[in-house]
C-alpha cells in the first residue's frame, strides 16, 4: 500500500497508538479525573488524598523513621490522619476503598 | 473549555486554611513567628488557574524547535523503527520517572530553585546546586531567544505572504536576515519584550492564558500540514525515510546514546522548567500523570507529528533531510510557493513553529523571575524586568555572531544542561531520598501509583547516565575548545555557586534570625 513497506506500517501504528494515543487518552483521563475530584469535593466537602498502596507506604515511612523524628515526619504523620479522618467521614470516595480497609484504619 | 481549578475555589481555599501544612512545606523548619510568615507568603503564592492550564505548560515548555528540525532527522538517520523503540524504551525508563521527582520537588518546596534546595540540602553551600540551575537557564535563555527571533521573523514574513510572493530567493533571504546585524539583535530584542510582557503578566494571567492557546494551536498547524504533505505525490519516500526499520541499529551502542540525548534533552529533565511549574501546582492536583506521563509522551507525540508533516514534504520536493536549520528556513520557504494555498502552509508551519519556541522561552525565563523574585526584595514585576534585560544584554553577542551561539550551544546544551539536570536529580535521589518525595508528594492526590521501584531509578540509574553523556561528549571532542569550554562550566560553576551561597547564607541566618526577633 502506497509503496510502503509491511515494517514501515507497523512503526507508524506503533507511533500512532503509543503516541499519539497514549497522549490524548492520557489527557482525556486526567482531565476526567480532575472532573471526578471536583465534583466529589462538591458533594462530600472533602477528598481522600491516598490511594490505599500509597497510603500504606506513607504510613511504612512514617513508622521507620528514628526517634526523635525529623519535622517532615510531624507534616506526613498529619497528611495521614488527615487521609483517614476524611476516609471515615466521607462517603464516596476518589481512591478505590473497600469500607473493610477503611475500618481497619487508625489514625498515627 | 478548560475545567475549573480546585486550589482558586473558596472551598478549597477554606480548606488549605484548614490544613496549613499542605501548602507551606518549610513552615516546620522555622520559628513559629516566621511559619505565620511563610504561611502567608505560601498562601499568596500563585497557582495554575485549571488542570489543562499546568497540562499546557507543561507541554509548552518541553516542546521547543528540536521537535521540528531535529527529531524527524535523527529519528531517519539512526534506525527509524528501531531508533523509535530505543527511545520509546528510554522514556519510560528515565524521562517519565525523571519528570514525575523534578515536579514532585517543585511542589514538596513550592518554590524558585534556589529555596528548593535549600528546603532540602545539609549545608549552606550546597544551596549554590540552585544557582547552577539558575545560571544554567539564562545561559540558555541568552542564546535560544535569538533562535526565537528567527521564528518570530518567518512568522511574521508568513503573515506578509513574503514567502509566496514572485521573485522570492529563499536562500538570499535567509543569508540577508542572518547578515543584518540589526534584523537578528532586532528580533532578539522583540522577542525579549514579547517574554517580558507575558511574565509580567504572571502566572494565570500571562503564561497561562498563552499556553492554553499556543500549544493546542501548534498541534493543529502540525496535524493540517501533515494532512497536506501525505497528499503529496512521493510523501511516501518520507515515511520510509522516518519509519522505515533498521533492526541493526539497536545492537549499535551510537543508536542508545543518541536515544539517551535525545529522551534527554528534548524533555528538559532537570533543567529547572518542571521543577518551577510544579511549584505553582495545586495540592490537589495529580503529579505522575500530568507531569510525567503526559508531558513526555505528549512532547515526543509533537516530534513524531513533525516526522509526519514535515518529511513528506521534504522528499516529495527532493530536499536535504540533514540540513537542520537551513531546512527550515531555507528549504521548505522554497516549498510552498509551489504547493496549492502555500500562503496557508507557510502561514500555519511559522506561525505553529513560533508557538514552540516562544513557548519554551516563555518557561525558561520564568524559572529565574520565579527564583529571583523569591530571593531578593524585588517583586515580581521588577524581576521580570530585570531578568529580561539582563538575558537581553547577554543574548546580543549570540543574535549578532553565529560563531558565538554555536559555541554557547555546544556548551551549555552538551555540559550546562546535564550539569543542572545532575544538581536537581542528585538533590532529590541523595539528599532528599526518592522514598520520603514518593511518599509525602508523588502518591498524594496521584492519577497513578508510583511503586517503590521508581527510588533506585531517580537515586542511581538517571544521575549515572546523565555522566555517561557528558564524559561521551567529553570524550568524542577532547582537547576541542568548545569542550574545554564545556569542562570549565561543568566544574567552575558548582564551585563558584558553592563558594557564593556559602558566603551569602551565612549572612542570610542572622538577617533571618534579627527579623524574627
Amino acid at each position: 500500500m502506497l509503496g510502503l513497506s509491511l515494517d514501515v506500517w507497523i512503526t507508524m501504528l506503533f507511533c500512532v497508538v503509543a503516541f499519539f494515543g497514549v497522549s490524548i487518552w492520557v489527557l482525556v483521563y486526567t482531565l476526567w479525573q480532575e472532573d471526578t475530584k471536583l465534583a466529589l469535593f462538591k458533594t462530600e466537602g472533602d477528598l481522600d488524598t491516598y490511594s490505599p498502596r500509597a497510603l500504606r507506604d506513607l504510613r511504612r515511612w512514617i513508622e521507620i523513621q528514628p526517634d526523635p523524628p525529623p519535622p517532615d515526619v510531624n507534616e506526613a504523620r498529619a497528611l495521614y490522619n488527615d487521609c483517614v479522618e476524611t476516609l471515615k467521614t466521607t462517603d464516596r470516595h476518589f481512591y478505590e476503598w473497600s469500607a473493610a480497609e477503611i475500618e481497619r484504619l487508625d489514625p498515627l | 473549555m478548560p475545567p475549573p481549578s480546585f486550589c482558586p475555589t473558596k472551598q478549597s481555599f477554606e480548606i488549605s486554611m484548614r490544613r496549613p501544612y499542605l501548602c507551606g512545606r518549610s513552615q516546620s523548619l522555622h520559628s513559629d513567628e516566621a511559619s505565620m510568615a511563610d504561611q502567608n507568603v505560601e498562601l499568596s503564592r500563585a497557582q495554575w488557574g485549571s488542570r489543562f492550564g499546568f497540562l499546557m505548560a507543561m507541554l509548552g515548555a518541553m516542546v521547543g524547535a528540536g521537535n521540528i528540525w531535529r527529531f524527524p532527522f535523527v529519528t531517519g538517520e539512526s534506525g527509524g523503527g528501531a531508533f523509535i523503540l530505543a527511545y520509546f524504551a528510554l522514556l519510560l525508563v528515565l524521562a517519565i520517572p525523571g519528570l514525575i521527582a523534578e515536579v514532585g520537588f517543585g511542589r514538596y518546596a513550592g518554590q524558585g530553585v534556589i529555596g528548593a534546595f535549600r528546603s532540602v540540602v545539609a549545608s549552606q553551600g550546597l544551596v549554590g546546586l540552585g544557582v547552577v540551575v539558575l545560571v544554567v537557564n539564562v545561559a540558555l535563555m541568552s542564546y535560544y531567544s535569538p533562535v526565537v527571533g528567527w521564528t518570530l521573523y518567518y512568522a511574521v514574513h508568513s503573515l506578509l505572504g513574503t514567502f509566496t510572493a514572485s521573485g522570492f530567493a529563499p536562500e538570499a533571504f535567509w543569508n540577508a536576515f542572518r547578515e543584518s546585524a540589526v534584523l537578528s539583535v532586532g528580533t532578539h530584542t522583540a522577542v525579549m519584550a514579547l517574554v517580558a510582557a507575558i511574565l509580567y503578566l504572571g502566572i494565570r494571567r500571562g503564561v497561562e492564558r498563552l499556553v492554553i492557546y499556543a500549544v493546542p494551536g501548534l498541534v493543529l498547524a502540525l496535524v493540517a500540514i501533515t494532512i497536506r504533505g501525505l497528499t503529496l505525490p512521493g510523501a511516501a519516500e518520507g515515511l520510509a525515510f522516518t519509519f522505515g526499520v533498521d533492526w541493526g541499529k539497536l545492537a549499535l551502542g551510537q543508536t542508545w546514546i543518541t536515544a539517551l540525548g535525545q529522551v534527554l534533552f528534548s524533555t528538559g529533565l532537570g533543567w529547572g522548567i518542571a521543577l518551577t511549574v510544579g511549584s505553582y501546582l495545586p495540592e490537589y492536583d495529580d503529579i505522575p500523570i500530568g507531569g510525567g506521563v503526559f508531558t513526555v509522551i505528549g512532547n515526543s507525540s509533537v516530534g513524531i507529528l513533525a516526522a509526519f508533516a514535515i518529511f513528506p514534504i521534504v522528499f516529495a520536493f527532493d530536499l536535504d533531510p540533514a540540513s537542520g536549520a537551513s531546512l527550515t528556513f531555507v528549504s521548505l520557504p522554497q516549498v510552498f510557493p509551489q504547493m496549492a494555498g502555500g500562503l496557508l502552509w507557510a502561514l500555519l508551519f511559522f506561525v505553529g513553529f513560533f508557538f514552540a519556541a516562544f513557548t519554551s522561552a516563555i518557561l525558561i525565563t520564568e524559572v529565574s523571575v520565579t527564583t529571583l523574585s523569591e530571593e531578593t526584595a524585588l517583586s515580581r514585576e521588577q524581576t521580570v524586568i530585570g531578568v529580561c534585560t539582563g538575558i537581553w544584554l547577554l543574548g546580543i553577542p549570540s543574535a549578532y555572531a553565529p560563531s558565538v551561539l554555536g559555541f554557547l550551544d555546544f556548551v551549555f546544551g552538551n555540559f550546562g544542561l546535564p550539569l543542572a539536570t545532575l544538581a536537581i536529580i542528585g538533590a532529590i535521589g541523595w539528599s532528599m531520598g526518592p522514598e520520603k518525595l514518593r511518599v509525602l508528594e508523588v502518591n498524594r492526590n496521584a492519577g497513578i501509583y508510583v511503586p517503590p521501584f521508581w527510588n533506585p531509578v531517580v537515586r542511581y540509574v538517571i544521575p549515572v547516565v546523565m555522566l555517561g553523556i557528558v564524559f561521551n561528549y567529553a570524550w568524542a571532542n577532547l582537547g576541542t575548545p568548545q569542550m574545554i569550554g564545556g569542562v570549565v562550566v561543568f566544574v567552575g560553576v558548582p564551585l563558584l555557586s558553592y563558594a557564593l551561597m556559602s558566603y551569602l547564607e551565612g549572612r542570610r541566618e542572622p538577617l533571618a534570625r534579627d527579623e524574627a526577633r
